[in-house]
């Protein structure tokens, strides 16, 4: 407890005492290299939730803002995919995206369109 | 400054040294050094590597590390926050290292090499990241003349530049460039430092070097004490700056240039967060800790059991309070500096704290 404490406290002052060990590279903590996010929007703008952000075997829905994040370890395909049919403001049409690049990709504002019905 | 500590180092000093004790308690292990290999493409004078091992001592097979890792590290740990370096010898020399990079990588370990850049091209580096890397330090030693002193290879300074463009450029790498200081670089230490800025280096650790290895005969790789205390001055003045993060390597205890020529207070880290796995399979802190102070052998004891109950001389440093250290005033917050500082008598090479000359 004493240990959390210090170790807070040295951390208010820039101090994360986990350094470079001699001889070492610098201290990181493990990432996925794949990771993306945005935000999907119908025609009109309007956010679009329950759009399924998949990555791999990976799956995220997108919340009432339209907002999404999903990562996964080597997967570079980004698929949305409307799994809810007509709930959330209609059925839409799905799309895949390839990533840029390993790292953070922000797809920033996706436009997803509606499902032709006649189809 | 110099010596003698201010009252807010003196708190903080006070304050971590409470810190160090349940740290070493708790040894939560946070970075594994693995020497995957003793062969180098340079032959470098100031190698304190591992000299005294046999060069032809074969590299480890992956799946003996694997066998560790899987068995006896994993199920005691959480992958994500244990950082494996792979180190050698130079490490790029090893043909299946993208293969290991991924095995850790899929296992859920950050990994992170120290290399010499010789060997690191575009397309090397760009597998390696496909790989999982995640942390890298390029060594170069000064300009030209300084490096190629040093490494005694001709492509040397080339390639470590090239390979320090590209592992700058790269966001999503933690990377960072090591220079050990010699005398002849001293006077150069400025615009070598407005060099490696233009190079996009922004993190830069400098280490003196400490008599071991094939730089022991040779002091004309060693900085006098004046020299020495230069550098401390050097480091913290490019830190008021602030364009380019110098800090001294963590190996001694600096008084009154505590955290101001590195973040952190200092602390050895060996057996406290940090293990190793030799290339012959020897179990220790940090790889530059003599053989003396090994705790056992992966191919005969356990890594955790070795890891919780051993490390004891690591742990408690009562040992090393004797010579210089004995009456020491500073002992309470250095507890006799780096581990890789002691010979195979147990007895300290160098006080960093003596070597301040201000």
């Amino acid at each position: 407890m004493l240990g959390r404490i210090l170790t807070k406290l040295f951390a208010l002052f820039g101090m994360t005492l986990t350094c470079v060990a001699c001889y070492g590279t610098p201290y990181d903590e493990y990432r996925p290299y794949f990771r993306a996010s945005g935000r999907v929007v119908d025609e009109a703008g309007n956010p679009i939730p329950g759009i399924e952000a998949s990555l791999g075997g990976n799956h995220a829905q997108s919340n009432d803002n339209g907002r999404f994040y999903v990562e996964n370890l080597d997967y570079d395909l980004l698929t949305l995919t409307d799994i809810d049919g007509e709930e959330n403001g209609g059925e839409f049409e799905s799309k895949e995206i390839e990533l840029r690049y390993q790292g953070q990709n922000d797809i920033g504002v996706v436009t997803l369109e509606r499902k032709n019905k006649e189809n | 400054m110099g010596k003698r500590l201010g009252v807010r180092q003196w708190l903080a000093l006070k304050l971590f040294k409470k810190l160090r004790k349940i740290r070493a308690e708790e040894h939560v292990l946070n970075t594994l050094f693995w020497e995957c290999t003793l062969r180098c493409n340079l032959q470098c004078r100031h190698c304190g590597s591992d000299c005294r091992v046999d060069s032809a001592l074969s590299d480890m097979p992956a799946k003996d590390f694997f066998r560790v890792l899987d068995n006896e590290i994993t199920p005691n740990v959480n992958p994500n926050k244990v950082l494996i370096i792979l180190s050698g010898g130079e490490v790029l020399v090893r043909k299946d290292l993208e293969q290991i990079g991924i095995n850790l990588y899929r296992r859920g370990y950050p990994w992170g090499m120290v290399t010499n850049g010789l060997a690191l091209t575009r397309q090397r580096l760009d597998s390696l990241i496909r790989s999982g890397l995640h942390s890298i330090t390029v060594s170069l030693d000064g300009f030209e003349e300084h490096h190629l002193h040093i490494r005694q290879n001709k492509e040397s300074f080339g390639r470590a530049v090239e390979a320090i463009r590209m592992i700058s450029a790269d966001k999503e790498l933690a990377s960072d460039v090591v220079t050990c200081v010699t005398p002849a670089l001293l006077p150069h230490l400025h615009r070598f430092k407005e060099f490696l800025y233009s190079l996009g280096v922004r993190q830069w650790r400098l280490f003196t070097i400490f008599p071991v290895g094939r730089a022991a005969e040779d002091m004309s790789m060693q900085l006098n004490d004046e020299e020495f205390t230069y550098l401390m001055e050097f480091i913290e003045e490019c830190r008021k700056e602030g364009r380019v993060m110098a800090s001294y390597g963590c190996e001694g205890f600096l008084a009154g240039y505590e955290m101001r020529v590195r973040t952190n207070p200092f602390e050895c880290h060996a057996g406290i967060g940090v293990a190793s796995i030799r290339v012959n399979g020897d179990i220790s802190g940090c790889t530059s800790v003599r053989a003396n102070f090994t705790q056992g052998n992966i191919y005969k004891d356990n890594f955790w059991d070795v890891w919780q109950n051993r490390f004891e001389k690591f742990r408690n440093r009562a040992w090393a309070k004797k010579g210089k250290c004995a009456d020491c005033k500073m002992w309470q917050y250095c507890e006799g500096n780096g581990m890789h500082l002691y010979d195979d008598d147990e007895n300290l090479l160098v006080c960093h704290y003596h070597r301040l000359t201000k």
